[in-house]
């Protein structure tokens, strides 16, 4: 297996699960273990196409039972024999390996995944992944002779990462409180998307663009626009508190204590 | 012979629009935008678009990153805190 990785550095680890929820395409090649027709395998595929259940492989992080995924686009490139090289776009969580295992057993022949390429993982392509070699030498340019040109080229923002997110951005008054847990109220919001609905995963956003914390929608747009109220429960904290000044302290401590 | 499937588009893009509820602007004494980050601070707040190679697991690929840019005491909370972990690990084992 090899493609799109995203790795994240420091505070931008607490963003995981949007990297592993995020929709991915892969290139992969499959290998069948009897001979059939290109109308059989036509048949076959299209029984994976749209929502699926899938069942995690024997192998594998996550409790074994039958979770709904969705593949959005299957197409397959090129076919010699056995061969079946195929372009898939699914939701994050998608295992490909037991997706061939299982277009195998229905199509009743057998099959297995041969080799699998991430091509894109949310908004990153495989266009804009660096090889692990491109790190070490921009590091090695950085270390010794301080030219940090092309590391800073290689890593980017923990922002771009959470651009498919439903926003949220709020005001520099809120965002030390956000910082420290609190879940966030109407009053302390600039711009909201259209579109969020109850139980969405959103980020939390300053005015600057800094990702601020995710967290859980507790009502969709229109009850935010209707009624205010509390609007997100913060579950993940990005930025560091003490960034913005702490304007909900009433006894103003001195900032070393925050840390 | 080529197949071509589809369900719908790939969630590619963030949906809906933003729509502003307050005039505000951000005070330029506290933080930063994203894209002015410091490369020390985009160790702390950063990510790598990586193209892992065939061979090494992922962990594996992770683990070598954090090698070449010797951030593995960063990633876990400074040298501060690596000082402090080892005494407290101590504690630990010697309560158990």
């Amino acid at each position: 297996m090899s493609g799109v990785l995203p790795v994240l550095l420091g505070r931008a680890t607490k963003v995981a699960g949007i990297v592993m929820r995020s929709p991915k395409e892969y290139i992969c090649l499959m290998k069948l273990h009897e001979e059939i027709t290109d109308e059989e395998l036509e048949w076959g595929l299209s029984h994976f196409i749209g929502e699926v259940y899938q069942t995690p492989p024997v192998r594998s992080s996550v409790a074994r039972r039958p979770r709904i995924r969705t593949i959005y686009e299957l197409e397959v490139i090129e076919r010699l024999g056995k061969d079946v090289l195929m372009r898939i776009a699914s939701s994050g969580g998608t295992y490909i390996r037991k997706l061939c295992h299982d277009m195998g057993i229905l199509l009743g022949i057998g099959a297995h995944m041969q080799e699998l390429r991430r091509t894109r993982s949310g908004i990153i392509t495989e266009k804009e992944a660096y090889p692990l070699i491109d790190v070490y030498w921009a590091s090695w340019l950085w270390r010794n002779d301080e030219d940090d040109r092309e590391l800073k080229k290689i890593i980017r923002p923990v922002e771009d990462i959470l651009a498919l997110l439903p926003r949220i951005e709020i005001l520099d008054t809120a965002v030390d409180a956000i910082c420290h847990g609190a879940s966030l109220a109407a009053p302390g919001i600039a711009k909201i998307n259209t579109q969020i609905k109850k139980g969405d995963v959103v980020g939390v956003f300053t005015l600057k663009g800094e990702a601020v914390a995710l967290g859980v929608a507790l009502k969709s747009t229109e009850e935010v626009l209707r009624e205010g109220g509390i609007v997100v429960k913060t579950e993940r904290v990005i930025m560091e508190r003490g960034t913005y000044p702490s304007v909900w302290r009433r006894v103003k401590r001195h900032k070393d204590t925050n840390k | 012979m080529t197949i071509y499937l589809k369900y719908s588009e790939p969630p590619w893009h963030r949906q809906g629009e933003p729509i502003v509820l307050r005039e505000a602007e951000s005070d330029p004494s506290y933080g930063e935008p994203p894209n002015s980050r410091s490369l020390e601070r985009l160790m702390k707040l950063g990510f790598i678009p990586l193209d892992k190679h065939i061979g090494p697991t992922s962990h594996d690929v992770t683990a070598q990153v954090r090698r070449i840019l010797g951030i593995d005491e960063v990633g876990h909370g400074g040298t501060l805190v690596t000082s402090g972990e080892i005494p407290l690990c101590q504690v630990f084992c010697q309560s158990s």
